[in-house]
């Protein structure tokens, strides 16, 4: 058995690893000054604990920073002043050209090409560039910014300008999605860039939506549906273990793999409130989940008597699997619960879920042991 | 061209022709969205403002990527706004800041710089303005700009907002404009007619000698009978000339000083034509130069007296300097006279001192 201090190093080590390992999507964002870039950004991915800028400076005009867990390529807004535009436009361009020759990690994953929707105005400049983005065949998305103060007609003008067939009008109150994203920083759900997270996860190769839906504060239930595929990975990976029935002493082996499942799980709610690296110590979790796996082989020995007698104590695949199900949903809805709130802003309800993490976490494996246990 | 001349920059979208088009309470220019509307160029529109004729250059709006043809159009308009004809003059600049973007480009105040240094005094106004809620705009443009002429201006009554929360922005802010027009059209005027003054004495000075050489050259031929013996001109004779070279640079300056005072003339009554717009709540007073303003543009240096035309230089600074050197070269050939060419040459440069020429082959 694994002491509480041994499995909270584990997972401050399983988590440093992690943040290592993680593969962050590539994301080119456009727009001229005074879009909004920033506010965007920021209401997608939060406020940045810390922005660090890349210190390489040969790519100048265009800024990539971490924010966290996307590369953000954010372009110096092109402005005003004579030679300034043509630099910046072949920068984007040789920027994209340079990367799709290089090998996939590098690549440009999705682009943003953000248009101020009260600007009135979509310029020649943001006309070539839309055409030259389309050809390079990249999951490009058109994003209408600041659409709280924008006018109506206007906005059916500056979509004709890009797509000459199209009505604003009824693109927009359809309900499929319109080619191109109208959004606003302000609260009006109707302008939420939760369309725009949405596409872009489902236009990001499988191994980079981890990482995406980790950093995006808007869609919650997106985190939650990604838990549950990494909770099915985990589950398997358990069948496979199990395969040979593991002496009851060997409980451990499996919780030093449930501890991958649940660090990224609770990596994927990022919340900035919370240190990730020191959850498990902080809220006394490491020491619930070390006994967890025992208590419940035990209680389940109980209940189901067959299983007892017939593997002699040692845990089988159904139970390895089902044990790391309970584990990893009950993670999973909690820190959910808790985005939730702090999401709704209610931190007196985040820290007192916070402070009982430990008593629901039990609480609430038991239940999904439960309820799996019984299917 | 009758009228006074505003003439409205800014960069696409900012919304100049709306602000042409609220300031005429009409819709004369075509205004739109989606893709930049005014054409390349500075157009005119003729209307009144309160019974007054004003015509408004609206200009096409600055973009990116387009810069340098706008920066040339722009040196091209204002090329010929600064003639001795203060109707052809741009009388005020109203450059434009959108709230919306909430941006300031170091294109823009490359541009504003330029204005100013152009003596045109620039108003800026802040459209869009009901969009600065928390006036942070406001005063970002006082400190970028470093100025207190900002109108903040909504020219259009418009349905804002495409999600659930919808504004509707209402017009104000033309009269501030129109107020603040007034009481920048007399600072405007003293800076650029100060200006145009200096430009032009400059030119007139420039000219001097292609102009007189010629006609000093037919006084020393006519006075070519009174040569010695050895072909050269009589020291009595050049002295004669000198006299005679000596008022024709003083009516020279004369001129030019007559020219300078016209031009004057013609601003006040320039000014107290096209000046005032008759506005219910603005103030009724005519414009007309109050003792303060006449003394201070007697006192603006070349002006109105002959000394003063010809600046630090006087006319009697050039008859010494005429003498001085020729007094010398008197006394050395008080023999020998002197020849044509040398007299023109010592002319040439004497005409030049007084205008503060160096001559380029020096």
């Amino acid at each position: 058995m694994f002491s509480e201090k041994e499995l909270n190093e584990k997972f401050s080590k399983e988590y440093a690893k992690l943040e290592k390992e993680i593969d962050k999507p590539n994301i080119l964002i456009i727009g001229g000054t005074g879009v909004g870039k920033s506010s965007l950004i920021n209401k997608i991915f939060g406020k940045e604990v810390s922005k660090v800028s890349n210190v390489k400076p040969e790519t100048r005009g265009i800024n990539t920073y971490t924010h966290k867990d996307v590369v953000l390529l954010d372009t110096e807004g092109f402005e005003l002043g004579s030679d300034k535009n043509t630099i910046f436009e072949e920068k984007i361009i040789a920027e994209i050209e340079k990367r799709k020759k290089g090998d996939e990690k590098n690549q440009i994953h999705l682009i943003w090409h953000l248009i101020s929707a009260s600007s009135e105005r979509v310029t020649d400049y943001d006309v070539n560039l839309f055409n030259k983005l389309e050809s390079f065949g990249l999951p490009a998305a058109v994003v209408f910014t600041k659409s709280d103060i924008a006018n109506q007609d206007s906005m059916n003008n500056m979509v004709k300008r890009l797509y000459p067939h199209m009505d604003f009008d009824s693109a927009f109150s359809n309900n499929e999605i319109p080619p191109f994203f109208v959004c606003s920083t302000e609260d009006d759900e109707m302008l939420s860039p939760l369309n725009l997270v949405n596409w872009s996860i489902s236009k990001l190769p499988d191994a980079l939506k981890y990482a995406f839906t980790a950093s995006q504060i808007l869609n919650c239930e997106a985190k939650f549906d990604q838990a549950k595929s990494i909770i099915n990975q985990h589950t398997m990976g358990n069948v496979v273990v199990g395969f040979s029935p593991i002496p009851f002493s060997d409980a451990p082996i499996l919780i030093a793999s449930q501890i991958g499942m649940l660090t990224r799980i609770i990596r994927l709610y990022n919340l900035a409130e919370i240190n990730m690296g020191s959850f498990m110590s902080t809220t006394g979790a490491g020491l619930v989940i070390s006994n967890l796996g025992k208590s419940a082989v035990g209680s389940l020995l109980k209940f189901i008597p067959v299983i007892g007698t017939a593997i002699g104590g040692a845990i089988n695949a159904a139970v390895a699997g089902t044990i790391t199900f309970a584990m990893g949903t009950a993670m999973n809805v909690l820190m959910r619960k808790i985005t939730i709130d702090y999401l709704n802003g209610d931190m007196k309800r985040v820290q007192s879920d916070i402070s009982n993490f430990s008593e629901m976490f039990k609480n609430q494996f038991n239940e999904e042991f439960k309820k799996k246990n019984n299917k | 061209m009758e009228g006074y001349n505003l003439a409205i920059i800014g960069k696409s979208g900012v919304g100049k022709s709306s602000l042409l088009n609220y300031l005429f309470n009409k819709e004369l220019a075509v205004t739109g969205s989606g893709k930049p509307v005014t054409k390349q160029g500075f157009h005119i529109f003729s209307d009144s403002i309160a019974g007054k004729k004003v015509n408004i250059y609206d200009s096409w709006g600055m973009e990116p990527g387009k810069t340098d043809i706008w920066l040339k159009d722009f040196n091209d308009f204002l090329k010929d706004k600064k003639s001795l004809n203060i109707k052809e003059w741009i009388h005020t600049v109203v450059f434009c800041l959108s709230a919306e973007g909430k941006r300031i480009e170091d294109f823009e105040k490359k541009i504003f710089a330029q204005i100013k240094a152009e003596h045109l005094n620039p108003i800026i106004v802040i459209t869009k303005a009901d969009l600065d809620k928390d006036n942070s705009f406001y005063e970002a443009v006082k400190r970028e700009f470093m100025t207190d002429q900002i109108i903040e201006i909504c020219s259009v009554k418009k349905q804002f907002g495409l999600g659930f929360n919808k504004k509707v922005s209402e017009r104000y802010g033309n009269d501030n404009l129109i107020k603040a027009i007034i009481d920048n059209g007399s600072k405007s005027f003293k800076n650029r007619f100060i200006l145009i003054k200096n430009q032009f004495v400059k030119q007139r000075a420039n000219e001097g000698v292609s102009i007189m050489m010629p006609k000093v050259e037919i006084i020393i031929d006519a006075n070519k009978e009174s040569s010695n013996l050895l072909g050269n001109i009589k020291d009595s004779t050049v002295k004669s000339i000198l006299e005679k070279t000596h008022k024709l640079v003083q009516s020279y300056d004369k001129e030019t000083a007559t020219r300078i005072e016209k031009l004057l003339q013609e601003a006040n009554l320039f000014y107290s034509n096209h000046f005032l717009f008759v506005m219910g709540d603005i103030s009724q007073k005519r414009f007309k130069m109050d003792n303060e303003d006449k003394s201070s543009f007697l006192l603006l240096p070349p002006l109105l007296s002959m000394g003063g035309v010809l600046g630090s230089i006087g006319i009697i600074t050039l008859f010494s300097a005429l003498l001085g050197p020729l007094g010398l070269l008197i006394s050395i050939f008080i023999n020998k006279g002197i020849s044509k060419e040398n007299l023109l040459d010592k002319i040439e440069i004497s005409i030049n001192e007084h205008y503060n020429i160096i001559p380029k082959s020096v």
